[in-house]
């Protein structure tokens, strides 16, 4: 059951993502999602009906580690690849614009 | 504040960062007030591709403590889960959270005047690296601090139990006293360490709330950005006036999240429901579930210390100390373990409780500048600077009542307000060391 994402459906996803789409990229999005979607519907078709239902795979349980302080990154070294920094400070576009 | 047609339906959501030594999912300091800006970051908490998170036991184990705290039941199985949406101090555009196993759930509150407040769940999450909006050579900017960013965070939401505002106040007070007796956090709204957000819809039908199928309004409200007690009850007004104005108009409020403005008190609208967020939980692949085994959840049972509610209820049956009083004794965890050492000391030296509780109470003297020694000391000087021998006194007595004939004659002509004066004398003549009780005693003794 192959479903085509809609116009709507694909402005939705990319906003979610963040992404600033073009018109016409969205309409080729709509085929190249739908396309991958469809893919993995081969999933479908497994018999899972004895299969247990997991959210993980590595069978661990209750891994924690103990209240203590580890040494962290410098300043310098958590600014690093930073594009903007300014007084020890990462800098990104406004999020609020003062008056 | 509120008119009677209307009865308001209020829930909370309040977030409490824990006092860990280490973040919630790496081992970087959680101290963030005060510190140099991107000094305690590392690749967990700085979002760096590849880097794994590994729970802080002692943050579960204090999540768990304040869900026994508000009588939670505490689940056997629970997880982590990937909370996604995008912000700049959201280090990997998703924070670790919890969401349909929360470690805490079906909890209670009684208020001081029986009323209910129902817990639904109690979990545990990362806080967010820090904004500051600053203007850099004239233009606009956020910088970004991540000291904070997986700082642990416990998040309480409350059922929509509230009917006014006072209920709401009297439980973030005891929210708060709970959570510094457990010792978990400062729960300091200036600092941050305790945020809060309510949600609130009117009603002008409150019986179709109550009772086992309850109906809801078909909107709801939230409100963010609330950075005190005393806000958040402005707020509470403000809303209530709002919503109330728009249903008189026969309309329905919107269903949106609104955000406080202090400096205006006014609440103003920030999303509404067709921007409604779209997290898209899923399990965080990278931790493992928890499970916890029934003998795990009892010995942390074991962990909780005596809460206000326990001590209250200990200072009344074993002191004989009044309910008042004992409410009084119990603000803060540090005064009622003044109280209990205080009274240990004073066992020996045959001081009463109840003395003690009163003096602290009336605050004769302030127990935050004597030690619980020195406090005994000095009650234990006035008890045997007083006058309290009846012989002693009924000399001093007798000279007072043959010096004021008139006084006399006045108290057995029934004018027994005398009484006072004469007592008043009593402590003159022995520079206020008489005992009073035994001053009256002996004084109606020999008037009658
Ligand atoms: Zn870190």
């Amino acid at each position: 059951m192959t479903k085509n994402l809609t116009i709507d459906e694909v402005k939705h996803i990319a906003k979610l993502l963040n992404l600033n789409l073009q018109e016409s990229e969205i309409k080729k999005l709509a085929g190249e999602l739908s396309e991958a979607a469809s893919y993995v519907e081969v999933l479908q078709e497994l018999d899972l009906d004895n299969t247990t239902e997991t959210a993980q795979v590595t069978g661990l349980t209750n891994i924690f580690r103990q209240d203590e302080v580890k040494s962290s990154l410098s300043q310098s070294d958590a600014l690093k690849n930073a594009k903007k920094t300014f007084d020890g400070y990462f800098v990104v576009p406004p999020t609020i614009r003062k008056k | 504040m509120m008119n009677t047609k209307y009865t308001p339906i209020i829930g909370l959501e309040i977030h409490v960062e824990l006092k860990t030594q280490s973040k919630m999912f790496c081992g970087c300091s959680a101290s963030h007030f005060q510190v140099e800006p991107n000094t305690h970051t590392c690749p967990v908490c700085l979002g760096l591709p590849g880097a794994l998170p590994v729970a802080n036991q002692k943050a579960i184990e204090w999540c768990q403590l304040i869900g026994l705290a508000l009588n939670c039941r505490l689940a056997k199985e629970s997880k982590f889960d990937r909370k996604n949406y995008f912000y700049p101090d959201l280090a990997k555009s998703y924070q670790i959270s919890q969401y349909d196993q929360p470690l805490c759930y079906q909890g209670e509150v009684v208020l001081k005047n029986g009323h209910k407040i129902g817990i639904t769940r109690v979990h545990m999450e990362e806080d967010t690296g820090k904004s500051i909006h600053k203007k850099i050579n004239g233009e606009d900017q956020t910088l970004i601090d991540f000291n904070r960013s997986g700082v642990p965070l416990v998040e309480i939401v409350t059922e929509p139990d509230f009917r006014n505002p006072e209920d709401v106040d009297e439980f973030l007070k005891t929210l708060r006293q709970i959570i510094r007796y457990l010792d978990v956090s400062d729960a300091d709204m200036e600092k941050g360490s305790m945020r809060l957000e309510l949600n609130m819809s009117l009603t002008s039908h409150p019986e179709l709330i109550s009772g086992s199928h309850p109906q809801f309004p078909n909107y709801k409200v939230e409100v963010k950005n609330i950075n005190s007690f005393k806000y958040l009850q402005k707020a509470l007004v403000y809303e209530f006036a709002r919503q109330a104005e728009i249903l008189d108009r026969g309309e329905t409020p919107v269903q949106e999240t609104r955000g406080y403005q202090e400096d205006v008190d006014k609440t103003i609208s920030q999303r509404s429901k067709e921007d409604a967020q779209d997290y898209r939980y899923f399990p965080e692949p990278d931790i493992p579930p928890m499970v916890f085994e029934e003998k795990d959840l009892e010995n942390l049972k074991k962990l909780l210390p005596e809460l206000p509610q326990q001590k209250r209820e200990k200072f009344t049956k074993t002191f004989g100390i009044s309910t008042e009083t004992a409410w009084v004794l119990t603000e803060s965890k540090e005064l009622a373990l003044y109280f209990e050492q205080a009274v240990k000391l004073g066992e020996v030296l045959k001081i009463e409780a109840a003395t003690i509780a009163n003096v602290i109470k009336n605050k004769k003297y302030d127990w935050q500048k004597l030690s619980p020694e020195e406090l005994i000391t000095k009650l234990k000087q006035e008890s045997s600077d007083k006058v309290s021998d009846e012989g002693a006194l009924g000399k001093i007595i007798d000279e007072i009542l043959k010096n004021n004939p008139k006084v006399v004659e006045d108290y057995k002509a029934g004018k027994v307000q005398v009484l006072g004066f004469l007592v008043g004398q009593v402590m003159r003549q022995t520079q206020g060391k008489a005992d009073a009780e035994i001053s009256n005693k002996v004084l109606r003794q020999k008037l009658k």
